[in-house]
């Protein structure tokens, strides 16, 4: 296209244009700014109320405090006292062991010892034979009580007034 | 020239631009870390509600249970109230009818954060066998918290050929630590 301006004269037009070009854009900008902070500010204001509203820490009322810890002491206390009440009563484990005791068994010595998951029986005395120390060993496999009968085989050498000493595991 | 006046105003507006972008993003900036406090807080508040609640649900139960509390707690023997366990203790060994004396009493160490620690005590006497079982089932009808961990019967004859039995034991009560 032709064109009748000076070179000066079109730079100096050109300039103008840009300038002009820019300060619109630029108070475009603004009111699109101005109109962005203007929606911002009431979630801001809202949000920063609402985080001064909950600023202030949680706490329990007094009746409330000591609550937590009693219930965490009666469990510990139900549990110790689940521990005991479920134990099988030594006076009743020595019952059960001499009602087996046929005539023939004499038994001279009991020990008990009561450990978590592994309770355990020693069991020593005289049989007239060994007929009945066999009757007695297995008279004590049958109660269900006893996980585990160990006599020494050794135990059966003699045929009377057999010394033995037994060996019970169980879970009392 | 007429754009002499738009330069130091558009200058102006450039710079009044940028602040209100700056601006803008800061606003922005700030209302999402205030939402991530909000939502981080509301969160707690509830969780702080929840429990608020099981804790009043709980005291009421634990209102509603107080007898059988009461009754559970005087099967523990108070710390300060050993002294007392061991007198009755012995006056119950003595009433068993067999010749049974209290020999080493001890207190374990609670073990952490617990409330309840073992009183130690061992037992040892003689009898006829009526009165070493007695003696056992003595002990084991106590209404404390007491457990035999031990028990060893061991038979002998005296001179006049009369059969007694010797009884020991390992015995285990359980104590209740002061509470501060």
């Amino acid at each position: 296209m032709k064109t009748f301006l000076t070179e000066q004269y079109a730079k100096a037009v050109a300039r103008e244009y840009r300038g002009r070009l820019v300060f619109v854009a630029s108070a475009l900008s603004c009111i699109a700014f101005l109109a962005a902070i203007a929606f911002a500010l009431p979630t801001y204001f809202l949000l920063r109320a609402k985080a001064d509203a909950i600023s202030t820490p949680a706490s329990y009322p007094d009746s409330l405090s000591n609550v937590e810890s009693s219930a965490a002491l009666l469990k510990e206390k139900i549990s110790a006292a689940e521990t005991v009440a479920d134990e099988e009563r030594m006076a009743a484990i020595v019952e059960k062991i001499l009602v087996r005791a046929v005539d023939g068994i004499s038994v001279t010595n009991i020990s008990l010892r009561r450990d978590t998951g592994a309770s355990a029986i020693s069991l020593a005395g005289v049989a007239d034979t060994r007929e009945d120390l066999v009757a007695f060993q297995k008279s004590l496999e049958s109660e269900p009580l006893f996980s585990k009968v160990v006599l020494p085989v050794s135990a059966l050498a003699k045929g009377k007034d057999v010394h033995f000493s037994f060996s019970i595991d169980s879970d009392f | 020239m007429k754009s002499s006046s738009y330069k130091p105003l558009g200058t102006l507006l450039v710079v009044l631009a940028f602040g209100l972008l700056c601006a803008w993003i800061f606003i922005l900036w700030q209302s999402a870390s205030l939402r991530t406090k909000v939502e981080e807080a509301s969160a707690q508040i509830s969780e702080a509600a929840a429990k608020e609640t099981y804790l009043i649900t709980l005291k009421k139960a634990l209102i509603d249970a107080r007898e059988s509390v009461g009754e559970l707690d005087r099967r523990f023997v108070p710390e300060d109230g050993v002294p007392a366990f061991i007198d009755m203790f012995e006056a119950r060994l003595s009433s068993s009818g067999s010749k049974a004396a209290l020999g080493t009493v001890s207190l374990d160490d609670p073990a952490e954060g617990s409330h309840i620690r073992s009183l130690r005590l061992r037992v040892s006497g003689t009898g006829t066998w009526n009165e070493a079982m007695a003696l056992v089932s003595s002990l084991e009808s106590m209404e404390s918290l007491l457990s035999i961990r031990s028990l060893s019967l061991v038979s002998s004859e005296n001179d006049s050929g009369k059969k007694t039995w010797g009884v020991s034991a390992d015995l285990s009560q359980y104590v209740l630590t002061k509470q501060e």
